[in-house]
């Protein structure tokens, strides 16, 4: 890489410097992708969660995935050298699982897609609370395939379902609905009871 | 899995979210599941607004669309049966003979509304299409459904205001001389456009009210005779194997449309004034039906839409399209005057084995020899492209040969033509006076010719990514 003319590779890198990340498109500086190619390709930048354990992860990763992270290093508000990102809203446990998400897309995303699909299904094999808390986090960071696989998700849980069973998936104790409007909803939907 | 997901701990932009992935029918079920979500679900301005642009918004403008008294739940049953227009549609019957009636149709999505375009081959002898307004699908400021067509596709290509139509009171022409009409569906593949004469809708005494509501002269669609909601889209009744052929389809509508409504005893009066009506209209109705299978895929490389400049040497367009029982056919679409519908047959195939290279040298010999059907060049062009000096002679027919023909992948043989075939002097029909072959080239086009004449039809893409190429001006 440094034997090649540091010019002819700026121009070559200015004609491809859009991005895809997670469809949202991102723009990356020709200079910042030079920076990163030139230097450690394995830069490498600081999440801090919760429960203030740091977490050490490839900027590319990071970047390629998260809009809000991406955001932060493009801003300039991040300092390699020195800052971590403090993540408050999101605990050790989930942000090591949206780091090995992040992690195993952008490795592996030359794999086929029935590959892909059966390594995201068996990612979510989680209980309840950790899906919960997935879906806090990827909204958080703006993990936008993240999230819409989490929403694929839970539109699975809810398609096809009657009323009560809704009910018990999704702890709706009370329905605040009087007999006589309960009443209604029956006559008017019968199929959904 | 467990059950202790509360949605309503999540944040309002995400149970927005979640929301927006589900069909309408289960956003209604999660309504009743608890009070508290009732106003979630109904909630126009975000969650409709959500599922609109969730699904058309990297296609059109959404909020643009919605003015006035329009909702977005209104919005999204409406885009709901109209998204199935885009693409290409043909004219099925013969088409009406004082005005103009567009024998291909091209729907694409607009900024605020969704607008058909009639495509046709230009006429200079080139290769250029020529597209202009026909149809303009929108939405009135208090949600009535307005199209208008364009009879003569001279009109300025920008969309249109769309104001209500009057409930009573006849219709007239709009300022740019757009004429109010109808499109009524048949199942996926078929619509019908015909002209609202809501004048109509005050006289008719069996379903004036409904009439009033919508705008919409529901007596005269057999699509909507079995009392489905408005708007949805019935079961697929044309274009499915073993189904009825376009003009039947065409005669059996036009005899329910015709019907008197039941009960309703016209008087003179009535009976005079329809006649009237029926001869001041404007536009016939029309039906189309869908192109599905605009474009070639790799196991079906001569599939689509293609033009080619055949041996009168004008720009025609042709269908190829790849039957259940293994053959191939190839029908030219549009209105060349002397042909006797606009969907004729060119030829057909059920031999789908390619031959590949090398070639015998039969099969080199009847490709070579063969004279490819080009657009007319002036001499200035040639000696421009060619690089020719004063001193040679640009004979017309070496223009033929000089544009370099394409490269041939693979070939593959006609079974027949459909052109009439005249026995010769002694009463003999020469069995292979219908066969041709098929050259697929290596830039994924290909060309075809008959045995027994000296030519290759070149054809081209009529489209690429969505958009049709080679637009000129008419």
């Amino acid at each position: 890489m440094t034997q090649l003319d540091r010019l002819s590779v700026y121009h070559w890198l200015n004609a491809w410097c859009i991005k895809p990340v997670g469809g949202a498109l991102v723009r990356q500086e020709p200079e910042y992708i030079l920076l990163a190619l030139m230097g450690s390709p394995l830069k490498k930048i600081m999440l801090c969660s919760s429960e203030k354990e740091i977490f050490s992860v490839e900027e590319q990763v990071m970047v390629q995935h998260s809009v809000i992270i991406n955001n932060m290093i493009e801003d300039g508000s991040y300092n390699h050298e020195e800052s971590k990102i403090p993540l408050d809203c999101v605990d050790s446990k989930t942000l090591k699982k949206v780091i090995d998400y992040c992690t195993h897309h952008t490795h592996h995303h030359n794999d086929n897609q029935e590959d892909l699909e059966a390594w995201d299904a068996q990612f979510l094999n989680v209980d309840s609370n950790g899906l919960y808390d997935l879906l806090m986090a990827a909204n958080y960071l703006e993990i936008r395939n993240l999230l819409d696989l989490i929403y694929g998700t839970i539109k699975n849980m809810i398609k096809g379902k009657k009323i009560d069973e809704i009910r018990r998936i999704f702890n709706i104790k009370d329905h605040g609905f009087t007999p006589e409007e309960e009443e209604q909803n029956r006559k008017e939907y019968p199929h959904f009871y | 899995m467990a059950s202790s997901l509360s949605f309503s701990d999540f944040p309002e932009d995400v149970q927005l979210c979640i929301l927006s992935f589900l069909s309408p029918t289960e956003i209604a079920t999660f309504s009743c599941t608890s009070k508290r979500f009732v106003s979630l679900c109904t909630s126009d301005s975000r969650l409709w607004f959500t599922m609109c642009e969730r699904r058309w918004g990297s296609k059109t403008q959404i909020n643009k669309w919605v003015k006035g008294a329009v909702t977005y739940r209104h919005l999204y049953r409406t885009l709901s049966e109209w998204e199935n227009l885009i693409g290409f549609w043909r004219r099925s019957g013969p088409g009406s003979a004082s005005i103009s009636s567009p024998s291909l149709l091209f729907f694409e999505w607009w900024d605020t509304c969704i607008s058909g375009f009639r495509v046709s081959p230009s006429t200079n002898g080139s290769y250029g299409v020529v597209k202009a307004p026909f149809l303009w699908m929108g939405l009135s400021d208090d949600g009535q459904i307005v199209n208008l067509l364009d009879p003569d596709g001279r009109s300025e290509v920008s969309a249109p205001e769309f104001a209500a139509v009057p409930a009573n009171g006849e219709v007239g022409l709009t300022e740019n001389e757009l004429i109010p009409v109808n499109l009524s569906f048949m199942g996926r593949t078929h619509f019908v456009v015909e002209e609202n004469q809501s004048f109509a809708a005050a006289n008719s005494s069996s379903c004036s009210s409904d009439q009033k509501r919508n705008g919409f002269s529901r007596s005269m669609s057999p699509g909507n005779l079995s009392g489905d909601e408005y708007g949805s889209v019935g079961e697929d009744v044309s274009g499915s194997p073993g189904s009825l052929p376009d003009r039947l389809m065409s005669e059996i509508y036009q005899h329910l449309a015709n019907r008197t409504s039941p009960g309703s005893d016209k008087s003179r009066k009535q009976r005079r004034r329809e006649k009237e009506r029926l001869a001041k209209r404007k536009w016939e109705p029309e039906h189309f039906v869908k192109i599905e299978n605009c474009s070639p895929t790799p196991s079906r490389p001569l599939q689509g839409l293609w033009k080619g400049i055949c041996d009168d040497m004008n720009l025609a367009f042709y269908l190829v399209v790849y039957d259940d029982i293994g053959g191939i056919a190839c029908r030219r679409v549009g209105d060349p005057p002397e042909r006797f519908s606009n969907y004729a047959p060119v030829f057909w195939t059920s031999k789908t084995t390619f031959l590949e290279t090398p070639f015998s040298l039969e099969e080199e010999t009847l490709y070579d020899s063969r004279l490819h059907i080009r657009p007319h060049q002036t001499s200035f062009e040639i000696q421009e492209q060619f690089h020719l000096s004063d001193v040679e002679v640009v004979n017309p027919f070496q223009q033929l040969h000089l544009s370099g023909n394409e490269v041939v992948k693979r070939i593959l043989h006609i079974s027949s033509s459909y052109d009439l075939v005249i026995p010769d002097a002694a009463g003999m029909i020469n069995p292979r006076s219908g066969e041709g072959r098929i050259w697929q080239y290596h830039n994924d086009t290909f060309g075809f010719g008959f045995l027994c004449d000296n030519f290759v039809i070149d054809m081209k893409h009529i489209f690429r990514n969505g958009c049709i190429v080679d637009i000129v001006n008419p």
